[in-house]
């Protein structure tokens, strides 16, 4: 797996006379396999917008992305979502399908469009439940499960096909500590395995903990690079308006970033 | 699905038509009805030919309307990813009925009939969906569009009445539009039925796919399916299966909730399960309301009216039972 970005921006269509407003403009990304990038900034930045373009739901206005060093633009649906999974911003569930017929949903790319689930689908579904540690609640209905129980169905649901890269749309969003914690941790797992993942996130603390690149959207330009070099104090405060400080900590021999945010600063 | 629970929806329709076939004004016992088939001698000819050319193409034609009737409410309720949609609801029923009561007032035959009736019925689903694609539109907003479109198409059935010709043709509308299975004949039948059926079939092998319409827009697209092509599929077979139905017999209404809830809460919301189970209990339940509103009293009840005093209640039902879906 290789997605690189050249120069994308995206603006939504201005009117007549108007400048055209960009929602960002110029990024430039690169991720390999088995690497967890980060996608920060404020409310507003366009970080939805910007995996929405990536994943073709939307046209980038300008610019080139490439998956496998082929033009995305080229790749047929069907050979772009073998590869990649979508894990949507959280919703509550609204169908009351089982947990179980949720997660096998994902296989629909593996099933034929006139048939229905095989052994093997059944059995794929289970092992994921089972991985992720969602088995014990496989014949609940969805609308029954709590906002991190239902979460974890979703992240099986986009695991389920195998994919390569999975993208994920603030997944750690509205869960409590515990959830927050399983949910980053599944992408560490993820990972070990060589499956890429990019995550836009409203927690720097997350992205210094966890991602290998980071993308900031939102400031005078678009911030991309390893997460140490990119998430500081002064993009922080450039992009946020927040002045926070960046402090390390050693525990079991292993050091853990943490991110502190003090006050709001004048400037944004 | 359970094996003994298969067998169990194979027999049902099975029975129910083997039963319901011995029932009526006059009663024919099992034993008859065999000797019937077989075309025995040792029977009455009168016996034979209500077996045969009155109760058999009924029962059949009970069997076909429910089961797609049934069919055809889980795809709606799939396409509009609405517990409450069917062809009812949706306006699709009006807009079959319009297209029918047309084609009869200008005389067309049967196959112009039920395309007619096809043609509005679709028109009446496109013509929902546009009215309910606001920006904020939920479940109850669709509900409401389609009870618009569907009064629309009542007016324009009641202008049909208006100038039809009050001597032959306005009775002969009035009385089809009332539901009733009494004009089942093999000639009909014949007309309607492979309509119906390839629908099922095509339903039937998308079963399991269609529970991808109760994703998001963006959960559709991340699934790599061809989600225009199941959308079009799934509401083209509906469509047809329901104006099929009511150029046959009339705006028989509301099986298309009965039949997919009562299978919903016994075998929860997985199309997979529930299209078998909806073609094999929409079948019975047709056969034996038609059954009842043939045989209850002296004159013959039109069923519509049967499935109506059922239907409605029902569907208040699920409207309260299911309110924080609703809103």
């Amino acid at each position: 797996m290789k997605l690189r970005t050249e120069n994308v921006s995206f603006s939504y269509p201005g009117r007549a006379g108007n400048e055209k407003k960009y929602i960002f403009r110029d990024v430039n990304i690169e991720l390999e396999s088995g690497r967890i990038m980060a996608i920060l900034g404020p409310n507003g930045s366009g970080k939805t917008t910007f995996l929405r373009c990536l994943m073709g739901m939307l046209k980038w206005t300008s610019g080139i992305s490439f998956f496998d060093d082929r033009d995305t633009n080229t790749l047929s649906s069907k050979e772009f979502w073998s590869k990649v999974s979508y894990v949507p911003q959280q919703r509550m569930a609204t169908s009351s399908f089982t947990a179980f017929e949720s997660v096998l949903l994902g296989r629909s790319g593996q099933i034929g469009f006139l048939s229905t689930p095989k052994k093997s689908d059944i059995e794929a579904t289970e092992k994921i439940m089972e991985e992720l540690g969602i088995i014990a609640y496989k014949n609940r209905d969805c609308n029954t499960l709590s906002g991190g129980e239902f979460q974890m169905v979703l992240i099986a649901k986009a695991l389920v096909s195998g994919p390569e890269l999975l993208i994920l749309d603030e997944p750690e969003s509205g869960l409590d500590f515990r959830n927050q914690l399983i949910v980053l941790n599944t992408m560490d797992r993820l990972k070990e395995k060589g499956i890429s993942c990019i995550f836009n996130t409203h927690y720097p603390k997350h992205a210094l903990q966890k991602a290998d690149c980071s993308l900031i959207l939102g400031g005078d330009r678009p911030y991309f690079g390893r997460t140490e070099e990119t998430v500081n104090e002064k993009t922080i405060e450039a992009v946020f308006g927040v002045r926070a400080v960046i402090n390390e900590m050693q525990v079991d021999g292993e050091t853990i970033k943490n991110i502190v945010p003090l006050y709001v600063t004048e400037k944004r | 699905m359970k094996k003994t629970t298969m067998v169990i929806l194979i027999l049902l329709p099975i029975v129910a038509a083997l039963v319901c076939i011995c029932i009526g004004r006059i009663g024919i016992s099992p034993a008859e009805v065999f000797k019937a088939f077989i075309g025995s001698e040792e029977i009455k000819g009168t016996v034979r030919i209500t077996v045969m050319n009155v109760r058999l193409p009924r029962i059949l034609l009970g069997l076909l309307c429910g089961a797609g009737l049934s069919v055809a409410g889980c795809s709606f309720q799939s396409f509009f990813s609405n517990p409450l949609a069917t062809p009812d609801t949706m306006g699709v029923a009006g807009g079959a009925s319009f297209g029918a009561a047309l084609g009869l007032l200008l005389g067309f035959d049967m196959i112009g009939v039920q395309i007619m009736s096809f043609v509005f019925g679709a028109g009446a689903v496109i013509a929902t969906k546009l009215a309910a694609s606001g920006r904020d539109h939920g479940p109850a907003v669709l509900v409401i569009s389609g009870i618009m479109v569907g009064s629309l198409f009542s007016a324009l059935v009641s202008l049909v009445k208006f100038v039809a010709d009050a001597e032959s043709q306005l009775p002969a509308i009035t009385y089809w539009l009332m539901g009733s299975l009494g004009s089942a004949g093999y000639k009909n039948l014949a007309m309607g039925a492979p309509i119906i059926i390839v629908s099922i079939v095509i339903i039937f092998l998308l079963r399991w796919r269609m529970n991808l319409l109760s994703l998001s827009e963006d959960e559709l697209i991340a699934s790599g399916t061809n989600v225009r092509l199941l959308r079009t599929l799934v509401v083209i077979c509906a469509a047809a299966m329901t104006s099929s139905v009511i150029s046959m017999c009339g705006q028989v209404g509301w099986v298309g909730l009965i039949v997919p809830h009562m299978c919903r809460m016994l075998w929860g919301q997985d199309n997979k399960k529930l299209i078998p189970a909806s073609i094999s209990i929409g079948a019975a339940f047709m056969v034996i309301v038609d059954t009842m509103a043939r045989s209850v009293s002296a004159s013959e009840i039109p069923v519509s009216i049967l499935t109506a005093i059922i239907g409605a209640p029902f569907f208040i039902l699920i409207l309260t039972s299911r309110k924080r879906l609703i809103q």
